[in-house]
């Protein structure tokens, strides 16, 4: 019973460490754009997204992003021991989306047939994500990194080395390769079925990067997806990477970057011929001026197998304007495009969106979506759609715990364990 | 890096001075002429007159003549100011939200180099340096407690400093002015007095009118003719931290001294702006300042929708900021 008590009270205090100062967490590009700064300006990640530091969680989450302020009346300020000279402590942190989504599409392919059937239509609660975040920090130029979805089970964890000069760092572990733009939504065609590269999707290996100036690059040597698990399956790694600038001042600032993907393809494994290599590139931008921010991604992915001598290239964008209502409100205009196999013709879905996004608090964002897709009958590939309404309602609720002082993590340990 | 905090440490004394004035007082003073006024009701028969006076009391023994008493003139607020206890702990209640909410651009030290300092321009202030931009002080003096709370109030509007007036009170803004102060030896003087203004100066439109050749003529080269901060001397500026800054563009109607009053021009145009180019105009009458602020407040008015979020908020990642 004392044991289970002690355990108790250590996921109290865990969980009031979260609580008791919050802001949202989220991986936005457009808010990089407006800033025209590197990522780990606001995130503990240099790649961006999941747990905020402390500028994006007091200052940028705060002040910049919500339509109401912080109140005096909520903003507490907890009493930690926590010493940022030593740059010694724990952080937590969690993140959680919900959506509800409603779906009309007129046709789907099937892909043995090649026909197209109708589907019915999807009203459906979703919940897209669930992380938790643990960050330890063990000086300042050493930490370890968690994040964990509780109920897909992603994970993303690493140690991270940062030496200092230029911003720079070494990733080694569990971690989502660096390529294009971070966007939220796993469901754009330039992240999902264009390149594979969702946001959950994460790989094991070690990846570099700086900022020396206005230059930003990062590159990463992993397993190629799917090893995840430990040993490549295809016993063959995958080098990845992204290069971009920065230029620009008062009125119009932005970055433009290039990115590329290599995995060289394996052997016959067990029967199953893995010599397939892909190689992806392409390159994306970001301007602001005033209350406007675009983002741009176009990317080109060639899949060839050495054994039949036969190849598909796939070309794919994403297009996005912001424009800034007013501080808490975003319009967001989207337009999609996605050639799975440039050698067919016709054969491409575009997908025009409208999003608004609303912060009302610091810790919130609402946003609703709405976009259509249309396009080709014959798109190759199952599962896509041919024409499709699709409307989505968020909620997304978003938190970055205190840092607490070595002295709270040897409590934390002590009552915990 | 912290000094302790010593501005009270002879107040003690200076009670117990003014404790033992009253004492001191009687004493040297001419006992009362007139008998003291009876308690007793009005109604009761007064004492007789005939009763003799009562004899005086006998000569006190000689004593030392207390030592004349050197009172500061500003004892009243002595007496209201914290103990070193209330002040210490004042300043461990700062150092918290400072470390919370500052530190990471500010640096834990004071010294304006925290972890996101090198993304932000104009840079965070080093507080080591005991210098700082907006101040109602005369030139080369230390801001006053006030000015660095409205300061932290208000931020600075187009940089990255977010004001926190809602989330901090008024005792967590004075910790934190008090946290400040503590990385600098530059406070331990007595302060100075702020400048005040005339209330009834004239900023309207025809004093802006006023006011128009005069910025020709003192502030064009740097922020430009028409005020968008490219004057011919305005390129390759640097501030005293050897960080790059440029003019600022004052059409764009964000005034980094604050946007809510007039005065809060007049105060930069006659302090000037500390480490930087941007001089103090105190030399000048104070109604023609006051006209300068009236035209540059004139200039910010044509701002446009697109343009007034916080342009320039942040700039490239080693771009110019205002």
């Amino acid at each position: 019973m004392t044991q289970l008590c002690r355990r108790l009270g250590g996921l109290v205090l865990l969980f009031a460490a979260w609580m008791l100062t919050t802001s949202p967490v989220s991986a936005e590009p457009r808010f990089a754009a407006r800033t025209a700064a590197a990522c780990q300006l606001c995130h503990v990640n240099p790649s961006g997204g999941g747990m905020r530091n402390d500028y994006g969680r007091n200052v940028y989450a705060a002040h910049v992003l919500p339509l109401a302020l912080p109140d005096a009346r909520t903003a507490p300020t907890l009493d930690l021991s926590w010493e940022p000279t030593a740059g010694v402590g724990i952080s937590a942190g969690a993140d959680v989306r919900f959506a509800f989504i409603a779906v009309d599409t007129d046709y789907v392919i099937d892909p043995a047939t090649n026909e197209a059937f109708r589907l019915p239509t999807m009203l459906s609660f979703f919940l897209m994500q669930d992380d938790v975040y643990a960050l330890a920090e063990l000086g300042n130029e050493l930490s370890l990194y968690l994040d964990y979805g509780v109920a897909s089970g992603n994970l993303e964890s690493f140690a991270l080395w940062r030496p200092g000069p230029a911003d720079a760092y070494v990733k080694a572990g569990l971690f989502l390769p660096p390529y294009g733009l971070k966007l939220p939504n796993h469901r754009t065609y330039i992240r999902e079925e264009g390149l594979g590269l969702e946001p959950n999707v994460r790989d094991a290996g070690v990846e570099l990067g700086a900022f020396p100036g206005p230059v930003g690059v990062s590159v990463a040597v992993v397993n190629g997806l799917g090893g995840t698990e430990g040993l490549n399956p295809d016993r063959k790694l995958a080098v990845t990477g992204r290069a971009d600038a920065s230029f620009g001042g008062t009125k119009l600032k932005g970055t433009l970057g290039v990115s590329g993907w290599f995995e060289p393809g394996g052997e016959v494994v067990d029967g199953d011929d893995l010599r397939t290599y892909d190689i992806r590139s392409g390159f994306y931008g970001m301007a602001s001026a005033g209350r406007l921010t675009f983002l741009t991604e176009w990317d080109w992915r060639r899949v060839s197998d050495r054994a039949t001598g036969t190849s598909t290239d796939a070309f794919v964008g994403y297009n996005e304007l912001d424009v800034l209502i007013r501080q808490g409100i975003d319009l967001q205009l989207f337009f999609e495009y996605y050639d799975p196999d440039i050698a067919l013709t016709p054969n491409v879905l575009m997908r025009p969106g409208l999003a608004v996004s609303v912060f009302p608090t610091p810790n919130v964002e609402l946003s609703v979506l709405y976009r259509h897709t249309f396009g080709d009958n014959n798109c190759g590939e199952g599962g896509l759609f041919g024409d499709e309404d699709c409307a989505q309602a968020d909620v997304q609720t978003f938190y970055t715990g205190a840092t607490a002082g070595m002295d709270e993590a040897i409590l934390f340990l002590r009552v915990f364990l | 890096m912290s000094r302790s905090p010593t501005r009270t440490g002879w107040l003690a004394p200076a009670l117990i001075a003014l404790l033992a004035a009253p004492v001191f007082a009687q004493d040297a003073e001419e006992p009362p002429a007139e008998a003291p006024e009876s308690e007793a009701p009005a109604d009761e028969a007064p004492a007789p007159q005939e009763t003799p006076p009562p004899e005086p009391p006998p000569p006190a023994p000689a004593t030392p003549e207390p030592p004349a008493l050197s009172l500061p003139p500003d004892l009243p607020a002595l007496v209201a100011a914290p103990s070193d206890q209330a002040l210490a702990a004042e300043l461990a209640r700062g150092t918290r939200i400072y470390n919370s909410k500052c530190a990471t651009c500010h640096g834990a030290d004071g010294t304006g180099d925290g972890p996101s300092a090198r993304y932000l321009a104009p840079a965070p202030r080093d507080f080591t340096s005991g210098l700082f931009k907006f101040r109602s002080t005369p030139s080369g003096a230390p801001p006053s407690d006030d000015d660095l709370a409205r300061t932290v109030r208000q931020g600075v509007p187009g940089t990255s400093m977010p004001p926190f007036a809602r989330e901090l009170s008024d005792a967590d803004v004075a910790a934190v002015v008090a946290t400040v102060k503590s990385f600098s030896d530059r406070f331990d003087g007595d302060p100075v007095e702020p400048l005040v203004f005339a209330e009834d100066l004239d900023f309207s439109d025809a004093a802006a009118a006023r006011g128009a050749p005069l910025f020709g003529a003192l502030c064009g080269s740097c922020h430009g003719p028409e005020g968008r901060g490219d004057g011919p001397a305005a390129g390759g500026m640097v501030d005293l931290w050897g960080d790059p800054i440029a003019p600022t563009d004052l059409t764009l109607g964000l005034f980094k001294a604050g946007n809510d009053s007039p005065y809060d021009l007049l105060r930069t145009i006659t302090t000037g702006i500390e480490g930087t180019a941007m001089v103090p105009w105190a030399g000048l009458p104070e109604q023609q300042r006051a006209e300068l602020a009236a035209y540059v407040l004139s200039l910010g008015q044509g701002s446009s929708w697109f343009t007034s979020w916080d342009a320039g908020r942040y700039p490239a990642r080693d771009g110019l900021s205002d």
